[in-house]
């Protein structure tokens, strides 16, 4: 094995992610293999709180590359995600050399690379070349289009041009892992130029098996029954807002730490708001509790 | 010598490129880029992995979950037996089960097709009514006059300044706002440093997202084709846009009514609505989109609904659902044909119950005027 990504079966990054406490799918092991093998970006869509954002977590960490996190917001622009000038320094330096020096020469010396502020994507193209970073690009769907756009040049060719410097090519080709909730349609530019993966909420064996790993002390059989009754939530109609992963690994640590065994109606009513972030919802549980074991 | 275009190389190939194919009948744009991504990953995969094979098809073809499931579906047809891969000759896959899918094309601008004089035969809607069972009947579509047509167009265009803007966060240089040291200083080095000009910036308005909600029931067929033009003008002005009709169901129509001109989508959305004659149920088709299509809503949303509020259903559900869906959306904008008549009040039950949740009451003709929008006033 090769911890960089170039992995000979998507077993053994199932088996790598596994190693990391996460239980990755078969599709989305092989999608993780293929992206590391071509070298393409993966788009991974799904349910909010269901891994997407751990995938890329787990993988920096199993590899022992940096993990190098975009997080998208309505508005994110070059400046944020790419690079920009370090102003208060340019001004001290033109201030500094601005009787000894030609603008020419004041031009090139503010604008050169000892003035450059590396942010995320920049710095996973230029950064070190020993280990093969991770890029996460997390949550596209709430950044602009516009801010879509600019990430064509650099998802396709690994490649950003500065006016200033130049062109910068990748030193090693990230890892790159893209996610997004689905909030909207991304542009077909960009998903043509990803892997694809969907990321679903886990059955309750599966949820099982990630509570076991995640929150030990709760124990099999209070694993099963939490997986149980989270099911039984998300199968119930009309809530708007339906419990992730993330919300039950967060639930079942706060039952921990109230040193509960097992599931009862006071416990739950008492602690729900762990596991559901709508009000509506929440008002909607309380009012008709679900049954709390499934027989 | 044999010949090498019959190997059994030649022949795998064949029968890979036939997968994709089959692929693409289905409804997936699958392109050269994916197609060469699929081919690269067949040679770091164990083909005769059969779950592998599976699901590297789906990693390079699928762009969706629709399309996931599509290829899932033809992957299963396609290679249903063992050795097919391998030995089968090739032949042309069948291309029928699946239905295929409708997918929004690459967004045309809709051309001046309308009133250029040609007699355009009334289009066909099948329009109609609440029972499942009643035959589905078809109504004449009127078409509108060039001249209606360019009014809703630009009364689309100020409504979308007017209702479909908010403030963004991004920023564009503009006389006002805060100071801008990224350009100062790179205007100030042409001066040898010195701060002849401050440059500024400021949040540049964003354009929200159009969602339309065309109630296409009984009740409102005599406005159809005012409505439908309307419908197209405002999917027309906005880049960001989706159009969904409903009676007792919903149904997504934007590929249609997206088609290229007014005529052509006409006749699209024709063929696309298949409902029967009679009455609607807003408060559950409302239910059904926010449940649908309720993720795709955001604070950059304005949700217009075209309707004239009457509702077989329960009216109170209305206004719950819409209270539901304006914690989301930016705005809600309500276009009833029926508030020019005299002695109109918002008295029909859904309406009534939905007045606190909408920001602007309005009627086709204020799309038609040239004077801005006016104020709401329950």
């Amino acid at each position: 094995m090769v911890g960089d990504g170039s992995w000979e079966s998507a077993r053994e990054v199932e088996e790598l992610l596994r190693g990391q406490d996460y239980l990755a799918d078969p599709p989305l092991a092989m999608a993780v293999y293929l992206a590391g093998r071509l070298g393409k970006p993966l788009l991974i869509e799904g349910e909010p709180g269901c891994g997407k954002t751990e995938i890329a977590k787990a993988l920096a960490t199993a590899t022992g590359g940096e993990l190098i996190r975009l997080q998208c917001f309505e508005g994110l622009d070059a400046r944020s995600a790419l690079y920009d000038w370090d102003y208060p320094r340019q001004l001290l330096a033109i201030r500094m050399h601005e009787r000894t020096e030609s603008p020419e020469q004041l031009e090139q010396e503010v604008f050169s690379e000892r003035f450059l502020l590396r942010r995320p994507l920049l710095r996973a193209l230029d950064g070190d070349a020993a280990h093969r970073p991770v890029l996460l690009i997390d949550e596209i769907d709430r950044a602009d289009e516009e801010f879509e756009g600019f990430l064509l040049e650099v998802l396709s060719d690994f490649q950003v041009t500065i006016p200033e410097l130049g062109t910068i090519r990748a030193r090693r080709v990230p890892l790159v892992i893209i996610t997004s909730n689905r909030t909207r349609d991304l542009s077909d530019a960009l998903k043509r130029r990803c892997l694809y993966a969907y990321v679903e909420y886990p059955d309750p064996a599966k949820e099982e098996a990630i509570l076991a790993r995640r929150v030990p002390d709760l124990g099999a059989a209070f694993a099963r029954e939490i997986a149980a009754y989270v099911q039984r939530v998300r199968e119930a109609p009309d809530l708007a807002k339906r419990p992730g992963v993330a919300e039950t690994l967060d639930w079942a640590a706060a039952l921990v730490a109230l040193h509960r065994t097992g599931l009862d109606a006071e416990t739950v009513a008492a602690t729900l708001g762990f596991l559901i972030k709508d009000a509506q919802d929440l008002k909607f549980l309380r009012e008709k509790p679900l049954a709390i074991s499934s027989e | 010598m044999a010949d090498p275009s019959d190997g059994p190389r030649e022949r795998l190939r064949r029968r890979l490129t036939g997968f994709v194919d089959l692929v693409r009948s289905h409804g997936v744009p699958v392109g050269v880029g994916a197609e060469v991504d699929w081919a690269r990953a067949t040679s770091a995969i164990d083909l005769l992995d059969r779950d592998g094979f599976r699901a590297a098809s789906v990693a390079t073809l699928a762009k969706s979950p629709d399309d996931a499931r599509a290829v899932l579906a033809a992957f299963d047809r396609y290679w249903s037996l063992p050795d097919a891969a391998v030995e089968l000759p090739w032949a042309e896959p069948e291309t029928t089960p699946l239905a295929p899918r409708r997918r929004a094309p690459t967004r045309p601008r809709p051309g001046p097709d309308v009133g250029k004089g040609d007699p355009s035969p009334p289009v066909a809607i099948p329009l109609g009514t609440y029972s499942a069972s009643a035959p589905s009947a078809a109504h004449p579509l009127v078409p509108l006059t060039e001249r209606e047509v360019r009014a809703l167009r630009r009364g689309a265009r100020r409504f979308r300044r007017e209702m479909a803007t908010y403030p963004g966060r991004r920023r564009a240089g503009s006389p006002r706002g805060g100071v801008d040291l990224r350009d100062t200083v790179r205007e100030s080095v042409r001066h040898g440093g010195e701060w002849i000009d401050l440059r500024h910036r400021a949040p540049r308005p964003s354009r929200a997202e159009l969602v339309v909600l065309w109630d296409v029931s009984g009740s409102m067929r005599e406005h159809e084709s005012r409505l439908f033009g309307l419908v197209h003008a405002l999917e027309s002005s906005s880049r960001r846009s989706r159009v969904f009709a409903f009676s007792t169901r919903v149904e997504e129509i934007t590929a249609e009514v997206r088609r290229f001109g007014y005529r052509r989508a006409a006749e699209a959305v024709a063929r696309r609505i298949d409902r029967t004659d009679g009455g609607t149920r807003i408060g559950r088709s409302l239910h059904e989109f926010s449940e649908r299509y309720g993720r795709s809503l955001g604070r950059g949303t304005t949700l217009v609904v075209l309707s004239d509020g009457w509702d077989l259903g329960e009216a109170d559900l209305v206004g719950d659902e819409l209270a539901r869906i304006a914690r989301r959306v930016h705005r809600i904008v309500w276009v009833t044909p029926y508030t020019r008549r005299p002695g109109f009040q918002a008295r029909v039950g859904a309406l009534r119950s939905s007045l606190d949740q909408i920001d602007r009451l309005l009627g086709p003709e204020d799309f038609e005027s040239p004077w801005p929008l006016r104020p709401f006033r329950p």
